[in-house]
């Protein structure tokens, strides 16, 4: 009983901003400041229509969409082939090539942001795609490799012999069994460098110049003026901006969990 | 199919462990040799050598004449069957059976062929549709055997590929690799801790220690004419005893004295040696206390349904294993005289351990 009561709690402790922010979003904006309600008085779609309509959200969705689908695919991709090579092949150096990889994400975000903005500037990167998804993928690759290291540790090496003694070299061996075999590895930190790109804020604040590179972050914080804040619609904002996520982890949410916690446990 | 040659082989692993130390071996075209010995022995690095999955030192490996030490394991063109089966989860068992041939470019009906006349001389016709998961231990075993066999490789390599069974099913499966093995005319390279295994499958056994090998021959030419003391006692089961004697010479005449134990010594024995003498346990037999060669006191008593296997405990010695036809248990504790097969005994020298060839 009591573990219930706590779980019930913990819920509730979790979901209501999520409740409080999903029903201000539907409040029309006259009503928005009378007092916390728990059960909407009246509802108005007004906020998301505006949101759509004078505010163009669809820009920075579809951009946000193109950074981290491009970012998650070259991420799983490129991260892929590494991560295998250091779980399965012997050559000089892996542990510094790991170590290294760790090394990157030690560094704070702020503390790089000037050094890449002049890096990008001098590419002539600045408020482009790839401006954007060069940066991510820098911080997203040694989740990834890390990640997808541990998940082929895991995977039995002597399925990897047979493939090879049946004639498939290192590639196809890969291909035809290894990562069929971690596709919950791969669902797992393909969604997790998915909702790390579609979060990301730094970066794309300092990055992108105009309406026509920026993502949802960056454009749901430039909606508050200079005299007024708009919370009717920044809230309507971060619940479109939420619902993919929410999409994807519930569909995929037992993938994820296997995905983190492979090699983990001997299964 | 060809043969297999393995040229001083040599492999140290990096944490220092000796696998191979300049292993030489032959197996000819068709034969099937067994590679057998305790575990940690080098058995299952020679498999690996072969099939090019590791690397050696030293050393070189021919298959059909040619020098394949420089391939990688897909281009040596043989077949393996693991321990752990190691079936691709993830593939029907169909898929299974044809990887290697998709791999090999062949075309999709040829393969379809091969498949469906593999299952069917392995009785698996009916589990193409099936996932690995969905099958027991017995016919996964079948899949992994059939996955071999559909490639028609140059030759077999088995890893102990009976030792995930239970019982029944792995001396049924046992006929089973004999069969093929006639059948198919295969070069198989076989490797099993179980000397039993080895002794029915084996054309030949070469028995390994340390990354050598110890002895090889035919089964019973080795469990005859042991080279050592170490082959001695892991070729046959029940285990041989080995009695430490001394060469006395007393009375005008040479003894054999171990514990218990004095015998006329055979013409040929060094002289002044600690001698080890090896005899089997069918080669022990009970007889009346005054005539026998040695008097012991039965200890444990352990029928095994065709025959049954006493634990004798003589002075101070070890425990003597006994076979004999039958024993009440209900006479454990008693004293008993044991005979020594007089053609029957070995005798190895104590300080190496090898053979004494007595003429």
């Amino acid at each position: 009983m009591i573990p219930r009561m706590v779980a019930i709690l913990g819920l509730l402790f979790l979901a209501a901003p999520i409740y409080l922010a999903a029903l201000a979003s539907v409040t029309p904006e006259s009503r928005l400041f009378e007092g916390p309600v728990l059960f909407p008085s009246a509802l108005s779609l007004e906020h998301y229509r505006d949101l759509f309509t004078a505010r163009a959200f669809w820009q920075p969705i579809r951009n946000s969409l193109i950074v981290a689908s491009v970012t998650t695919g070259l991420c799983v991709t490129l991260g892929a082939f590494c991560a295998y090579a250091i779980a399965r092949l012997h050559f000089r150096g892996k542990r510094l090539v790991l170590g290294t990889i760790l090394a990157v994400t030690m560094f704070p975000q702020i503390s790089i942001v000037s050094p890449l903005y002049l890096l990008l500037r001098q590419l002539g990167l600045i408020n482009t795609y790839p401006g954007l998804v060069l940066p991510y993928l820098t911080f997203a690759m040694p989740l990834t490799v890390w990640l997808l290291v541990g998940y082929f540790r895991q995977l039995p090496a002597e399925l990897e012999d047979a493939a090879r003694l049946d004639g498939a070299g290192p590639i196809r061996t890969l291909g035809e069994v290894v990562l069929p075999l971690a596709a919950p590895g791969l669902a797992a930190t393909a969604i997790l460098t998915f909702i790390y790109c579609w979060n990301e804020f730094l970066f794309a604040l300092a990055f992108t110049l105009g309406p026509e590179r920026r993502t949802v972050p960056v454009a749901i914080a430039l909606f508050r003026g200079q005299y007024q804040v708009p919370w009717g619609e920044i809230l309507a904002a971060s619940i479109v901006a939420t619902a993919p996520v929410a999409i994807l982890i519930l569909l995929f949410q037992r993938r994820i969990v296997q995905g983190m916690t492979a090699g983990a446990i001997k299964g | 199919m060809a043969s297999i040659s393995l040229r001083n082989l040599c492999k140290t692993y990096p944490n220092g462990q000796c696998a191979a130390s300049d292993l030489s071996l032959e197996i000819d075209d068709g034969e099937l040799l067994v590679l057998v010995g305790p575990s940690g022995c080098g058995k299952s690095t020679a498999l690996r050598l072969v099939a090019g999955l590791e690397v050696p030192d030293a050393g070189s490996v021919w298959i059909g004449g040619e020098d394949v030490s420089g391939k990688p394991p897909q281009s040596r063109d043989l077949a393996m069957v693991f321990q752990s089966y190691a079936l691709y989860p993830h593939r029907s068992v169909a898929e299974n059976l044809g990887f290697g041939l998709r791999m090999a470019g062949v075309s999709r009906d040829r393969i379809r062929e091969r498949v469906e006349s593999v299952a069917l001389r392995l009785g698996i016709a009916d589990l193409l549709d099936r996932r690995p998961s969905q099958l027991s231990g017995g016919q996964r075993q079948r899949v992994a055997l059939g996955r071999a066999i559909a490639r028609e490789p140059k030759a077999f390599l088995l890893d102990e590929p009976l030792s995930n069974l239970d019982a029944k099913l792995r001396s049924d499966t046992r006929a089973e690799i004999a069969r093929l093995h006639r059948q198919l005319g295969a070069t198989m390279l076989y490797v099993t801790h179980d000397q039993e295994e080895a002794m029915t499958l084996g054309d030949r056994i070469a028995v390994m220690r340390d990354g050598r090998i110890e002895q090889i021959g035919e089964p019973l030419e080795v469990y005859r004419t042991p080279r050592n003391t170490f082959v001695a006692e892991f070729v046959g089961a029940p285990t041989i005893n080995l009695i430490s004697c001394e060469r006395v010479e007393e009375d005008g005449g040479a003894w054999l004295c171990g514990e218990g134990l004095r015998l006329p010594a055979p013409p040929g024995l060094p002289e002044s040696r600690a001698i080890t003498l090896g005899v089997r346990p069918e080669h022990l037999q009970l007889a009346a206390t005054e005539e026998a060669d040695l008097v012991g006191r039965v200890d444990v008593v352990e029928p095994l349904g065709n025959a049954t296997l006493l634990h004798v405990a003589v002075g101070e010695g070890p425990d003597l294993r006994v076979l004999v036809p039958d024993f009440p248990r209900n006479r454990g504790g008693e004293e008993v005289g044991l005979c020594l097969g007089r053609g029957a005994m070995h005798f190895f020298d104590s300080e190496n351990g090898l053979r004494i060839q007595i003429s």
